[in-house]
This record gives C-alpha cells, structure tokens and sequence, in this order.
C-alpha cells in the first residue's frame, strides 16, 4: 500500500517477536471503580455552552478589510479575499514555517522567510473557512498569541483560529 | 449511540452521555498512560486530568475529528506533561533494570517476567518513539489521527514507528540472549 504523501510503504510488518511484544501490549487495562467515581463527581455539571462570538470577529476583520495586527502579527486581506498574511517574531529562530490543517501539519509545505526585525513573513492563499494553524519555529509549534487559541490547543497542538470568509459574504 | 451523539448529549445536560464516553474510552486512555508513563498512578492522574480536559471543553469539540482522536490529542499532551515534571522532580534517569522494573507495580496476574521484558524495552525507547509505537501499533490509530493528535507530519510518524520497531527489535534479543545465557 502506497501513501501518497511520503511514497513509501503505510506499514512495514512487525518482526515476529516485536508483534509478540505489542500484543501483550494490547491488553486492556483495568478501570478502577473508585477512579471512575471520583472523574464523574468532578463533571457533574454541563460544560459551558459553545461561545460564538470567538470566533466570528475575525472573519468580520477581514471582510471589512481590516488589518489586524496584534504584537508582532498581521493579519489581513491582500488582492483577493482568501490571501493571508502570517507573521511571527523569532530572532533566534533558524527555520520557521506555517503549518496547519490546510498543510496537514506538514512543516516543509510553507516555509516562512525572515523579513525586517527578524519577523518572519509568509503570505498564503486560504479556502474560505476556518482553519487551525501554528508556527513552526526550529521544529517545535507555536501558537500565535495574538490570535483566538483553537479549541486544539487544549488538547496538545498549540493552534490559532483564522476564519477566512467566503466570497459572497463580503 | 456515536462518539459525536454522546457529546451532544453531554452538551444538553445528559451526564449518563459522559458517563458513556469514559466507560468507552478509559480504558484505552489508561492503557496508553500506563505504557507511556511506566506507573499506574501516574497513568490513573493522566488520564483523570484528561476527561475533565474534555469536558471542559466539549463545547467546542468538532466532530470533523474522530472524539477518541480528540481525546488522545488531549491524553498526549498530559502525558509528555507528566513526563517533564517527573524529570524536573527527580533529576535523574532510571537506566538499570532493577530499579525500572521496581517502578512498576505487580497488581495483577499477568506474567510478571513478560511484562517486565517488554515494559522494559518500551521504556527504554525515546519517548517521541514510544508515544508513535503506541499510538500504532497498540492504540490502531491510523498516521493521519496521530498527527491530528500529536501535531507531528505523517512521514516524521511514520520514521518513529519505523526506528521504534527497530529499537524494540533489538532490545528484545538482548533479552531473548540473555535469558538463553542464564540457562547455559
């Protein structure tokens, strides 16, 4: 089976005595009663409800044309609607790229070049919608502080939000 | 009931739907934790810390993602926490046999040699190694999921996995060896 996106096999076979080792692995782990007890004390209560306004001020920027720039970063239309400006501030920084879920995380798709001030510029064209994205500075990801944190955030990726409009909605 | 009605259970009020997401999930949440951090408690805590994580943040789950994707992503991120402030605390690398397989705990029947070989050997894997191998090849997930859930590219994944079962390989012979020497 081939993977389109690294040209080689998906899965090689596991060495006989490697297989043996991940099928202990898989053996289930017990629950512990009183484990579970106390994590379904901590949530009795609903969690809060979505909060929609986070994520409609972007989009809103950027339709009216707004440049929104916050500490070291721009963000704004540029010709066309789906053209985005992404800066970061990383004076230390040998290699730094734009990853995110249009990239697949892939942190060799968008390099970003150094500009003035050791900001690091790239400009990249968006499908309308929205998307999670981080920086990748020398390898480790780093979310944009000055933008909303993606709901990923909280469960490991460090991601921002941007919210690119369609174009009938401007 | 899916993943995703469960969550919009949860969302309307219906504990019993959460209640059903950590009987599904928890004890594939606590066998990753226990495997990753090589002690129970530590696991247990992991994993607690990351159904409230989930919780919290429901809300906002996008059921584009597969929830137990999702969740991982959260139980990951706990775990590589766990794991350096464990660092931090102790300063020190458990290197020897003896005193990793004092860490783990013998609460059950399974066959104590067994899995102190093969714990051994995961555990003395990188932990970026050990957290792909995991993820593959004990949790199924595929490499598009595990980069959902890591945040690290699918070819990267895929060399991890690749130099794991390499590792795991070798340090299973090494123990296959020696075994055949206490014999002789």
């Amino acid at each position: 089976m081939i993977d389109r996106e690294s040209k080689t096999a998906v899965d090689e076979p596991l060495d006989p005595l490697v297989e043996r080792a991940a099928a202990q692995l898989r053996r289930p782990e017990s629950v512990r009663q009183a484990w579970r007890e106390e994590l379904l004390a901590q949530v009795s209560t609903p969690p809060r409800a979505r909060r929609a306004s986070l994520r409609v001020w972007i989009p809103v920027a950027i339709a009216a044309g707004l440049v929104a720039a916050v500490g070291m970063r721009q963000l704004a239309g540029r010709g066309g609607e789906d053209r985005i400006r992404f800066s970061v501030s990383a004076p230390s920084a040998k290699q730094v790229s734009l990853v995110g879920d249009f990239n697949r995380w892939n942190p060799a798709a968008v390099p970003m070049r150094r500009g003035s001030r050791d900001v690091w510029i790239v400009d990249v064209r968006l499908q309308p919608g929205r998307h999670v994205f981080a920086f990748s500075v020398d390898g480790a990801l780093r979310a944009d502080s000055a933008a909303p944190r993606a709901v990923e955030d909280d469960f490991g990726v460090p991601g921002s939000v941007v919210v690119v409009p369609g174009r009938g909605s401007d | 009931m899916t993943d995703a009605e469960l969550v919009r259970g949860t969302l309307d009020g219906d504990a019993r739907s959460f209640t059903e997401l950590v009987d599904r999930h928890a004890p594939a949440c606590l066998r990753y934790a226990t495997r990753m951090l090589g002690d129970r408690t530590d696991a247990e805590d992991a994993a607690q810390e990351s159904f409230l994580r989930a919780h919290r943040a429901l809300a906002s789950y996008d059921a584009g993602l597969p929830f137990r994707t999702w969740l991982f992503a959260i139980l990951i991120n706990r775990c590589r926490t766990a794991m350096a402030r464990r660092a931090k605390r102790e300063r020190r690398i458990v290197v020897d046999a003896d005193a990793l397989a004092a860490s783990f705990s013998a609460d059950d029947g399974r066959s104590f040699e067994l899995r102190d070989e093969i714990e051994w050997a995961v555990a003395a894997l990188p932990a970026e190694q050990r957290e792909a191998f995991l993820l593959r090849h004990v949790e199924a997930l595929s490499y598009e999921e595990m980069a959902k859930a890591t945040g690290a590219g699918v070819s990267a994944l895929k060399m991890r996995v690749k130099r794991a079962s390499e590792r795991l390989k070798i340090l299973l012979e090494e123990g296959e060896g020696a075994k055949v020497d206490d014999r002789s």
